[in-house]
């Protein structure tokens, strides 16, 4: 019986190393083979090397590290069929999740930002890489799964991306945009450029490249709804209008009654609902701008970093109880109703009513103006009183 | 590269998992080489279980905790043992008695067995 002596042992393991054997177990099984092999069917006195030769050339056909991919194939194969499965339940849980917190975001419901965020978190964290992973194994051409992986990967960035946007936190548009725009001109067109070359894929080529095309553009036409450029400015001279317009009504005000001192209430009550109203634009912008890092304290319009903020109404002011909110707003303008109710002058007097105005769910800008056109009916109605007062007075 | 010598390694191809989880459960705790030698031996040569089909088999076998290893050192070298689990012993009985059943179908469908042809 031969005995192997630790050097012998030694090589053949670098050996087998050196022929591409890098899992530690498959090499340690294979060391062990040959040793036993070796030890038990030569006799003493053979040449080493030579026995060595003789019995690694049993373990393969072309080359020992097809042992290695061997297993690699009968693990991944195992895993194959689970990783299907996974595929096919994690897409149906963000499906379901995403159209949950679609329409729950769309009804304002609570709980929409949660299933959003879990449905598109398990579409772009499971759903996609494991695609990536089986196309990795289906596609035999090394192009092809390259342009497959870089497509996927497009697909996860755009996707937070979007994800991004519906949530309104920062750096969506880069990411929307910018994997939107590698998609439409990197991915599609080597898509169908790799794929046409081949007779066999040239059909679907031409199909899938116009379907991703189409859904390309439209995301990228309905992603931007935001106001162009002219109506922002029309909506900020406008509020500013509103403002000069205010101004003065007010100094019509003050010239009126140091005429007349029988307006004291009236005078009273405007000015603190005045006063309130302020502040509370004062308070909206400051709480939007310092959700974009600015600590502007401003009550006008212009200085609003972002008008289309819509998160500062929706969890801040239709929801908060505190001085500056919806619900304030409307205590406020109850007392003041109150007030102008018991002067009992009908012509001139105009209660407020806030009940049709568009306050909740919508974006800071439109808040503002009306915040602003209340302000102005609320001076306007000081002025007709007090002017009515006056015409009285002088009969 | 796989099973060789009398039987075409298509035909063998699918039943030497259960050759494996059959032996193991024979002789409780066995090495590759071993395995090897043991089918030689009591097939009279006829099945040869090659290296290159063997260790993937056995990898696979792991992986799916159908069977556990245990490492013993001996000098610089690590022999691996493989001893059947619980669940190696169930995976065991499935497999055998699907291929045994197979069998029966097998002799049914070509022909072999004229009085199965009427069970």
């Amino acid at each position: 019986m031969y005995e192997l002596s630790d050097d012998q042992v030694e090589y053949i393991l670098n050996n087998i190393e050196k022929r591409g054997v890098t899992t530690e177990d498959v090499r340690d099984n294979i060391l062990d083979h040959v040793c036993c092999i070796i030890e038990n069917e030569f006799t003493v006195g053979k040449d080493f090397y030579k026995a060595y030769e003789d019995t690694i050339a049993r373990f393969y056909t072309k080359e020992l590290s097809e042992i290695e991919r061997e297993t690699e194939n009968l693990l991944t194969f195992k895993y194959y069929y689970a990783m299907k499965r996974t595929l096919k339940i994690t897409g149906l849980i963000s499906v379901i999740l995403i159209v949950l917190g679609a329409i729950f975001k769309v009804m304002h419901w609570p709980g929409a930002g949660v299933m959003y965020v879990s449905g598109f978190a398990i579409f772009c964290l499971l759903f996609i890489p494991l695609n990536i992973v089986l196309q990795y194994r289906d596609d035999k051409k090394k192009t092809d799964k390259l342009v497959m992986i870089l497509g996927l990967l497009l697909v996860i960035a755009g996707t937070f991306g979007l994800l991004f946007k519906v949530m309104h936190w920062p750096g969506a548009s880069f990411l929307f945009f910018g994997s939107l725009g590698l998609f439409g001109l990197v991915f599609i067109p080597l898509y169908f450029f790799t794929r046409y070359r081949n007779p066999d894929t040239r059909f679907n080529a031409i199909i899938h490249s116009t379907f991703m095309m189409v859904a390309a553009s439209i995301l990228f036409a309905l992603i931007d709804l935001r106001p162009t450029y002219p109506v922002k400015q029309s909506v900020e001279s406008l509020n500013e209008y509103q403002e000069a317009n205010i101004l003065r009504i007010k100094a019509s005000n003050t010239l009126l009654s140091s005429e007349l001192d029988n307006a004291k209430d009236l005078k009273e009550a405007s000015a603190k609902i005045d006063g309130r109203i302020t502040d509370i634009r004062t308070n909206l912008i400051s709480k939007s701008n310092a959700q974009h890092n600015t600590n502007k304290r401003s009550s006008s319009l212009k200085d609003t970093r972002n008008p289309d903020d819509v998160r500062v109404i929706v969890e801040y002011f239709q929801v908060s109880k505190d001085e500056f909110s919806y619900s304030a707003l409307e205590n406020e303008i109850d007392q003041y109703n109150t007030i102008i109710g018991q002067l009992k002058d009908s012509i001139s007097l105009r209660a407020i009513d806030i009940s049709n105005l568009q306050m909740k769910n919508t974006v800071i800008s439109v808040v503002l103006l009306e915040l602003i056109d209340i302000q102005l009916q609320i001076a306007m109605n000081e002025n007709s009183y007090l002017s009515v007062l006056r015409g009285l007075q002088e009969h | 590269m796989y099973i060789c010598h009398m039987y075409s390694s298509e035909l063998i191809k699918g039943t030497l998992k259960t050759i494996v989880l059959n032996l193991l459960k024979n002789n409780k705790k066995m090495y590759g080489y071993e395995i090897c030698q043991k089918v030689k031996s009591m097939t009279d040569d006829k099945i040869q279980i090659t290296e290159g089909a063997l260790y993937p088999t056995l990898h696979a076998l792991e992986k799916q905790g159908d069977v556990i290893t245990e490492k013993v050192y001996i000098g610089k070298r690590v022999r691996k043992y493989y001893t059947l689990t619980d669940q190696g012993k169930n995976t065991m009985t499935e497999r055998v008695n699907e291929l045994s059943d197979f069998m029966k179908t097998m002799k049914f469908l070509l022909d072999l067995d004229t009085s199965v042809q009427n069970v």
